[in-house]
């Protein structure tokens, strides 16, 4: 049974982000920015931290296509974007497990990576047309400030929870 | 961590990236049919999404009557004013309608560009990273949905068009999408009424562009924006908005309007489907044509 709370939380999560969410934020010309959830990206680097880069893996790259179908018309964008996040920050030490800083370090370096990367793909197959101080200003700063407000937020839910699934899967192993 | 790309993981990483651009290249065409694994995933997290939203409406819909009643003093009194007004546009509307089918009659009209038929449906999701503008309904190929249906949201503005259809969801692509090949075929309502077209969305101000408009056009502020009928999408006479400010386009050939949408693109719920029954080409023109 506790082998699917994780892929449920996450796949909770990916349609929050479509459905509650978009109703809860005030939008662009009301405040001026664009405030994007990158809630999974936070999710994998958490599942990368505390399960492995190859758990982390296939989570990106599941979620990701599943992003693609259901959010986006172009396939393939958040695949990619998403297996990258699971490959580059899988850092299981016991260091960084333990550290919140830490956590949130990489929470932060994950999400201007994934950001940057597509902000740049779809400049580059002109989907957008917005500068790059614009973009900064209006979308990415916000968007970080969210993302790792949510990251501290779930800190410690999410932990507890890995612990206990973590433990359940070392019990099933005996 | 030893080596953060191995020889190994550089060909892996070189042949994702071939793979990235290939099926960007593949989906970047404009499809109108997904294919059938897409369409499984899309109606599967549809119905999720449907479980979400639907409550949320609900909640939502509950605090927005608790805010209409403090202001139901005050709309009464201007509707009251405004009720003299009323009867006598209904007067003349009845007029205008006898007046209508009777030559309709004459004419041996039976359908007109503005025939269409309506479908309720549901938004249950939004594009959460906002840099294309798309919704979903939970209307599909089963309801009788199909691409390049135009869609009205419940005040009866006109918010786009059904972009990509699967069994039981479908997608829409909103006006305020920066998509060059996102256009109507628009007209503005005067005695001489003026054609041109809406393209792209001025996001800062929250305005429709529409371009391409005559420049001997006298244009003034508050004329509504309808669509004109004549791309073969849209049925005429739904509503877009209204003109706000008009001013020459970049090379002084035409006029540019923009328009205040009587859609609010971000306060979607219910909205509805319409299906234009009037066919695009008289029957007989296209007898005539082969005999």
């Amino acid at each position: 049974m506790s082998r699917f709370y994780i892929p449920t939380l996450v796949f909770l999560l990916l349609v929050i982000e479509g459905t509650l969410f978009q109703l809860v934020t005030p939008y662009q010309h009301d405040i001026g920015v664009t405030i994007v959830p990158r809630f999974i990206v936070v999710m994998l680097v958490l599942i990368g931290i505390h399960f492995g880069r190859y758990s982390s893996i296939i989570y990106g790259l599941v979620l990701g296509l599943v992003y693609d179908i259901v959010y986006t018309q172009l396939l393939g964008v958040y695949m990619f974007g998403f297996g990258f996040i699971g490959y580059a920050f899988a850092y299981t030490y016991k260091l960084v497990q333990d550290s919140l800083l830490l956590h949130l370090l990489f929470v932060a370096l994950a999400v201007s990576i994934f950001e940057y990367y597509q902000f740049g793909l779809y400049r580059l197959i002109g989907i957008t047309d917005l500068s790059a101080i614009h973009f900064f200003n209006e979308r990415f700063l916000p968007g970080l400030v969210l993302n790792i407000a949510f990251a501290t937020l779930v800190y410690i839910p999410v932990k507890k929870l890995f612990q206990y699934v973590g433990k359940q899967a070392s019990l099933r192993q005996r | 961590m030893p080596s953060f790309f191995s020889n190994k993981k550089l060909i892996i990483l070189l042949v994702s990236i071939i793979i990235l651009v290939a099926m960007i290249g593949y989906s970047r065409s404009d499809r109108e049919q997904v294919t059938g694994p897409e369409q499984v995933i899309r109606d599967a997290v549809g119905w999720v999404q449907t479980i979400f939203t639907k409550p949320a409406y609900a909640v939502a819909g509950f605090f927005e009557n608790v805010r209409d009643i403090q202001h139901m003093y005050e709309e009464n009194k201007v509707l009251k004013a405004r009720l003299d007004e009323y009867a006598q546009i209904s007067v003349e509307r009845s007029l205008l309608r006898n007046e209508n089918n009777t030559l309709k009659d004459m004419l041996e009209l039976e359908e007109s560009l503005n025939d269409y038929l309506m479908r309720s449906a549901v938004v249950i999701q939004r594009s959460p990273d906002r840099w294309t503008e798309y919704i979903g309904l939970n209307k599909g190929s089963d309801d009788g949905i199909e691409p390049n249906m135009g869609v009205i949201d419940s005040k009866g503005g006109l918010i786009g068009k059904v972009k990509q259809v699967s069994e039981f969801s479908s997608r829409i692509q909103l006006l305020s999408d920066n998509d060059r090949t996102n256009r109507v075929s628009a007209m503005i309502a005067m005695d001489q009424p003026e054609y041109g077209f809406i393209e792209g969305y001025d996001e800062d101000a929250g305005l429709l562009i529409m371009r391409k408009i005559d420049f001997e056009a006298e244009i003034e502020e508050g004329q509504m924006v309808t669509t004109s009928g004549k791309g073969g999408v849209y049925p005429s006479g739904l509503l877009i908005g209204e003109v706000v400010r008009v001013e020459p386009d970049e090379y002084g050939l035409t006029q540019n309007a923009f328009i205040e949408p009587t859609a609010d693109f971000y306060a979607l719920d219910y909205v509805y489907i319409i299906e234009r029954t009037s066919t695009t080409l008289d029957p007989e023109l296209l007898e005539e044509e082969t005999s």
